[in-house]
């Protein structure tokens, strides 16, 4: 490798070449059998999926700088991928972001709930006390969810 | 005392009744037919075409059914960090919702696969086991969606194809408005390129070269243009050397 393209490579941030790698091999065990790939093939797939990187976001971002936003959004992303003629993507994308945020609002309905069970366990905690210490077998027996 | 972890419900129920195809793949990896040696010139490629179709059809739907019973999401295969700091070499993008960079994880490992199942099309058509660098290029140059890579991978090597083919199939792709289109074999690479020595052109960045598709969006031409300038990796500047641009990088 010549160090001084490394200077000016190291510039731009590269996916993880051993997952990149993972990607390709794990489709070339479907499709072919035994289908081996060369390192400069390998090298030119992490290069176009970066550049892919570079294209959809300035897409994406043109189209929200349209709509007068400052932050690119899903949808943004979204209406992108249409843009660049890649709709095909769209059908797994929307299923990966509905997962997401279904996940994300379990988490987050949650800790919501944990956090109203807490209290009313403080609540009836100290409606028990009569002025002394707590009691420590009631909060063996009501801690018992788990942590967020 | 109990451990259950009662908030996070939708990892174990999430989907989990949608599908109820077998896990076998499939695309199947058929051999695309050879062409006939003498015949209108469409059909045999147009078969091939159609065939392409249908993998990448069963394809996708494989891809949605993959991700609707997938129900770790933590196993991104591309780290968010990484692809954010990537998003953001480019000046213009400032602020990024926490949504956006799951969505660019996900379309680039589709981008990779896609790229993948192109470039291993060409590799098997050459009877090759191994997969190089040239059937990315070939995939590329096919594939009118992929023709903001074409200063990426050039094609220095043109060893399978007739070279008269490449010139001929961008020239015929802007005239005819199919995808990709094969003239017969024997037809001389005419057109407004020198004989099969356009690839590695920066058509993306040439406006009068007419058979190149523009990016819709202006400000893909900026992050282009600003590559070339700053980056050793010239994404067009003009120059074509024919030489890959991934020499030596590695």
């Amino acid at each position: 490798m010549e160090s001084e393209n490394q200077k000016v490579i190291s510039e731009a941030e590269e996916l993880p070449r051993t997952i990149v790698r993972r990607v390709v091999k794990e489709k070339l065990s479907h499709d072919g059998d035994d289908m081996s790939v060369h390192k400069d093939a390998l090298l030119a797939f992490s290069e176009s999926a970066r550049i892919f990187i570079h294209y959809l976001s300035a897409t994406a971002n043109d189209i929200c700088k349209e709509s007068k936003r400052q932050t690119i959004n899903a949808d943004d992303v979204l209406t992108a991928l249409q843009e660049i003629e890649f709709s095909h993507f769209l059908g797994p994308l929307k299923a990966s972001l509905h997962e997401f945020r279904q996940k994300n609002a379990g988490k987050k309905a949650g800790a919501a709930k944990e956090k109203e069970e807490k209290k009313k366990r403080k609540l009836e905690e100290l409606s028990h006390d009569n002025g002394g210490g707590e009691r420590v077998e009631n909060e063996d027996n009501q801690d018992g969810t788990g942590h967020a | 005392m109990e451990s259950n972890n009662n908030n996070n419900n939708s990892n174990n129920n999430n989907n989990t009744t949608q599908i109820a195809h077998s896990s076998s793949y499939p695309l199947q990896p058929t051999p695309p037919p050879p062409p006939p040696p003498s015949s209108a010139a469409a059909t045999p490629f147009h078969h091939l075409l159609q065939q392409q179709q249908q993998q990448l059809q069963m394809f996708w739907s494989y891809q949605r059914q993959e991700i609707e019973q997938a129900n770790d999401f933590k196993n991104h295969q591309l780290p968010l960090a990484r692809i954010k700091k990537i998003m953001k070499a480019d000046e213009d993008v400032r602020m990024i919702s926490a949504e956006a960079p799951i969505l660019f994880a996900k379309a680039c490992e589709l981008f990779i696969l896609e790229l993948t199942i192109r470039s291993w099309l060409h590799a098997e058509e050459n009877k090759r086991r191994t997969l190089q660098k040239n059937d990315i290029a070939a995939a590329i140059t096919r594939t009118d969606i992929f023709d903001f890579l074409v200063d990426i991978v050039p094609r220095d090597e043109i060893k399978d194809e007739a070279a008269g083919l490449v010139g001929g199939i961008v020239g015929a792709a802007a005239a005819s408005g199919v995808p990709y289109y094969y003239p017969p074999m024997g037809q001389p690479a005419g057109g407004p390129h020198h004989g099969g020595m356009m690839i590695g052109r920066p058509a993306a960045v040439d406006p009068t070269g007419g058979v190149y598709v523009q990016p819709p969006s202006n400000a893909w031409q900026s992050v282009w243009q600003g590559h070339a300038a700053t980056d050793d990796v010239s994404y067009g500047s003009g120059a074509s050397s024919g030489h890959g641009n991934l020499d030596g990088q590695s």
